[in-house]
């Protein structure tokens, strides 16, 4: 089954539990409350993605000495290909 | 009396072809060659290099050849094509002449380092997985020379991949790979995306038919030779395949 078929299977079975229990309640704060739900969640996992995101990028590790490490490498390299007589 | 020879079957070493497409490259690829036989001699690996060169005009052929003359034709192929073709097309060249039992796909500019290779080798043999990815995102890995934004559009793009995909695996734009070949010959037969979905349209597509997929942390050094590229059309470009994925497996 493709991954947007289920999803979307998935999302009509929300969707019908979400109108069941809005004709159930009639009650006021509880009513609003149903009502407001499905935003109230995209709302809270837009939180999350940007919260990961961002602790994502922040503890994304920078490591300086790889690059100096690659320098090192770079000039053996070349010092041995002008030895082989290789130009470029 | 009939003296019963036990035929010893000689186990062959496995081979590593790695692909390497070029275009304008005259110095970066003396330079990832030389590591990269040294990363197999030191380790005792069979190798081969087939370098896909799009018809530089800098004289990148020419280099491959001087090189060829000091390692071996029969070490370092080259496979050129008459003209800027496409990374996927290259792969696809690439291997119909690679002759090792696993491929490994690299950049040829230095921000991948031969290094990890037998990271890479060792992690496949000790858990006979398909593809071993480098990732830049789990404990280990890193990158060095990239900003915030660099960083945020990065992590923002795998995010989103993530999420909408499901991938199980960390790093889904790395394109810092080891394959089993008829995996990825039967793999990228079905890529149709272009630029940085690519690389995350094999990894989904290996999944969905399958394959096992480990990593091991690498750092991407960026760039020190020429400016990545990473404009607004690549970006979009980037969105369009995640969409198409995301409808599409």
């Amino acid at each position: 089954m493709l991954r947007i078929t289920r999803l979307a299977c998935v999302a009509a079975a929300i969707a019908a539990i979400w109108a069941a229990l809005l004709q159930q309640t009639t009650a006021e704060p509880a009513r609003t409350a149903v009502l407001l739900a499905p935003l109230a969640a995209a709302l809270l996992l837009a939180a999350y993605l940007a919260i990961t995101l961002l602790v994502g990028v922040v503890t994304f590790r920078t490591v300086p000495e790889e690059a100096e490490l690659l320098q090192k490498d770079i000039a053996r390299a070349k010092a041995d290909l002008a030895k082989r007589g290789i130009k470029y | 009396m009939v003296t019963t020879r036990s035929a010893v079957k000689a186990v062959r070493r496995p081979r590593y072809s790695v692909l390497l497409p070029t275009y304008n490259e005259h110095e970066n690829i003396a330079l990832i060659v030389w590591l990269l036989v040294e990363t197999f001699e030191k380790h005792e690996l069979d190798w081969e290099i087939v370098v896909i060169d799009d018809n530089s005009p800098d004289g990148t052929q020419d280099v491959v050849r001087q090189l060829q003359q000091q390692f071996g034709e029969d070490r370092i192929l080259l496979r050129p094509r008459a003209g800027k073709l496409g990374l996927g097309t290259a792969y696809v060249h690439g291997l119909k002449h690679a002759t090792g039992d696993f491929v490994i796909i690299m950049d040829a500019d230095l921000s991948h380092h031969p290094k990890y290779i037998p990271d890479m080798v060792q992690k496949q043999a000790a858990t006979g997985c398909d593809i071993v990815t480098g990732t830049r995102y789990r404990q280990g890995g890193g990158v060095y020379g990239w900003n915030f934004k660099r960083k945020l559009t990065s992590r923002g793009a795998n995010l989103l991949a993530q999420t909408l995909l499901q991938p199980g695996v960390s790093d889904l734009t790395g394109s810092f790979r080891l394959f089993r070949k008829p995996c990825l010959e039967e793999v990228i037969a079905l890529c149709t995306s272009k630029g940085y979905a690519f690389q995350m349209e094999i990894a989904v597509r290996a999944k969905r038919l399958g394959y096992t997929i480990e990593e091991v942390p690498i750092v991407f050094v960026d760039r020190i030779y020429g400016a990545s590229k990473l404009g607004g059309a690549e970006i979009l470009m980037y969105l369009k395949g995640l969409a198409a994925l995301f409808l599409t497996t």
